[in-house]
């Protein structure tokens, strides 16, 4: 004890304290810089989406959903195949993005769905010679078919989710400049107040040696201990592109992990050599 | 010359020590910190995220378990120790009406896999041998399509692996999907009720369904459930 509190000084706690202020501005801006080019950024999303074969799968779900709801109506299951139109799918799936992304009221345009349904059963009408059908019966049919047809194009969860990308999207670019303003007068004050630069920079070495390792934990932990497997998302499309994302968000943090060992070691190595000039 | 080296070498240990262990322990207290700061956002976050999560991967597979072998067991009762009971979206059975096209796989669960391949047992009802209502769903235009022709007399067949049941039907009944009267699913004595979407053979949905009910003849009857 005595040892310690010889050791310890007013001087090195002030300097623990800015490691740690350093250190979480350091994580500050890579986190809010990676939201920035993953949940806030609408081209990642889409890249998710093409990544994750989400289209694809999207267009065989929403066939099988049909054919369900045609065993009910009288029709053959040979009806859907090829009727969900992948063109259509992804300018939907893209127009429902849009409108996440630019703050508008999510809603689905099922006009041309509904219109190619209508003229799919009449062809199917006229080359069955079917006599035997009720109107409203038809009307009613449509109308379920274009219900699972919206509810598939909503992206799930994302009407919850819109309003908090809306609201942080701006704070983040905020807390970015915020954290690098207070990152670099940090380093200043470190750097000017020490006699000795080399202790600067083991603070500076420091600071970023923990958030290079706070980069590393949260992935680490997530992608070793399975939790992502346990995911359970009913639709296999969306659970893909949720975990496509995922992934992608986890292993940046892995690269800004690695970019900022890197200049860790790099500051080590500095460290050394002004200290060997300095003995 | 050689004592200075090798102070200099524990000099560049210690700095090495200071390098690995330092940036843990603040790692540790930033984590620390941020839990403590976020904790309340990220603890309803967490609940909300512990919804999704399950124990077991979740499997997309069109396919299905089947846990139906035929028996020729007659005798009136059976241990219920001695039932496999179906989980959700398994073939436990099959359903036959006689002459009246009715041949289908009897499955647990009525969603999509169970309609798609045969017809399912409503999971809120019960299985035959339990001395309840069996709710049987089915679509109109495939599995269920013989159900049109069933007239009241008529025996249903279902063989599972713990036994043979047969039911004779007593009626059918044209209602919407929203008549919770068309069944009782609190009955005490073991009925078969069931349904599809009406009417058959045609073009367009509507929200009529078709019951049939029937009543239990013959079958074991599933003992020792509530011990």
């Amino acid at each position: 004890m005595k040892k310690f509190l010889k050791k310890f000084s007013v001087k090195k706690a002030l300097y623990a304290i800015l490691t740690f202020v350093l250190s979480l501005c350091i994580v500050g801006v890579t986190t809010c810089g990676l939201l920035r080019f993953s949940v806030f950024d609408k081209g990642f999303l889409t890249d998710a989406l093409n990544n994750s074969n989400y289209y694809r799968d999207l267009c065989d779900e929403i066939t099988d959903d049909l054919k369900d709801i045609g065993d009910a109506s009288g029709l053959d299951k040979s009806f859907f195949e090829g009727f969900v139109n992948e063109v259509f799918v992804r300018q939907d799936v893209q127009d429902y993005i849009n409108k996440f992304y630019s703050g508008d009221k999510l809603k689905v345009d099922n006009r041309h769905f509904d219109e190619s349904l209508r003229t799919a059963l009449d062809a199917y009408i006229q080359n069955n010679r079917i006599s035997d059908y009720d109107t409203s019966g038809i009307n009613y049919f449509v109308k379920e078919a274009t219900k699972i047809y919206v509810s598939n194009i909503e992206l799930k969860y994302f009407d919850a989710l819109q309003a908090l990308v809306q609201k942080y999207s701006s704070v983040t670019l905020i807390i970015i400049i915020i954290c690098l303003g207070i990152a670099v007068a940090d380093c200043l004050v470190i750097i000017l107040t020490n006699e000795w630069k080399h202790k600067a920079v083991r603070y500076i070495a420091y600071a970023t040696g923990s958030a290079a390792l706070f980069n590393l934990i949260i992935p680490g932990a997530v992608l070793l201990s399975g939790l992502l497997k346990k995911i359970t998302i009913i639709s296999r499309s969306l659970n893909d592109m949720y975990m496509a994302c995922l992934n992608t968000i986890f292993v940046d943090m892995l690269i800004i992990s690695g970019v900022l060992f890197v200049f860790y070691a790099a500051l080590i190595l500095v460290h050394g050599k002004i200290r060997t000039k300095s003995v | 010359m050689k004592k200075g080296k090798s102070k200099k070498n524990r000099k560049s240990k210690k700095n090495l020590k200071r390098f690995a262990i330092f940036p843990v322990i603040i790692c540790l207290c930033m984590l620390l910190f941020l839990g403590a700061v976020l904790a309340p956002t990220a603890g309803s976050l967490i609940s909300i995220g512990s919804m999704f999560m399950s124990d077991k991967q979740v499997d997309y597979s069109k396919s299905y378990d089947n846990i139906f072998i035929p028996t020729d067991n007659e005798s009136d009762t059976i241990d219920a120790s001695e039932v496999e009971f179906p989980g959700i979206n398994k073939q436990f059975g099959e359903l036959r009406i006689k002459n009246r096209a009715v041949d289908a796989k009897l499955f647990f669960g009525d969603s999509s896999i169970p309609l798609r391949n045969g017809v399912g047992v409503y999971a809120g009802s019960f299985i035959p041998g339990y001395g309840r209502t069996i709710l049987v769903a089915g679509h109109n235009n495939t599995f269920f399509n013989g159900l049109k022709n069933v007239k009241k007399g008529d025996t249903v067949e279902i063989n599972t692996s713990y036994g043979n049941y047969s039911y004779k039907v007593t009626g059918t009944k044209l209602t919407t999907d929203t008549d919770k009267k068309a069944y009782d699913l609190t009955a005490e004595k073991e009925n078969l009720v069931m349904y599809t979407c009406y009417p058959f053979d045609t073009l367009g949905l509507t929200n009529k369904r078709f019951f049939v009910y029937a009543d239990k003849v013959s079958g074991p009857e599933i003992t020792g459930l509530y011990e």
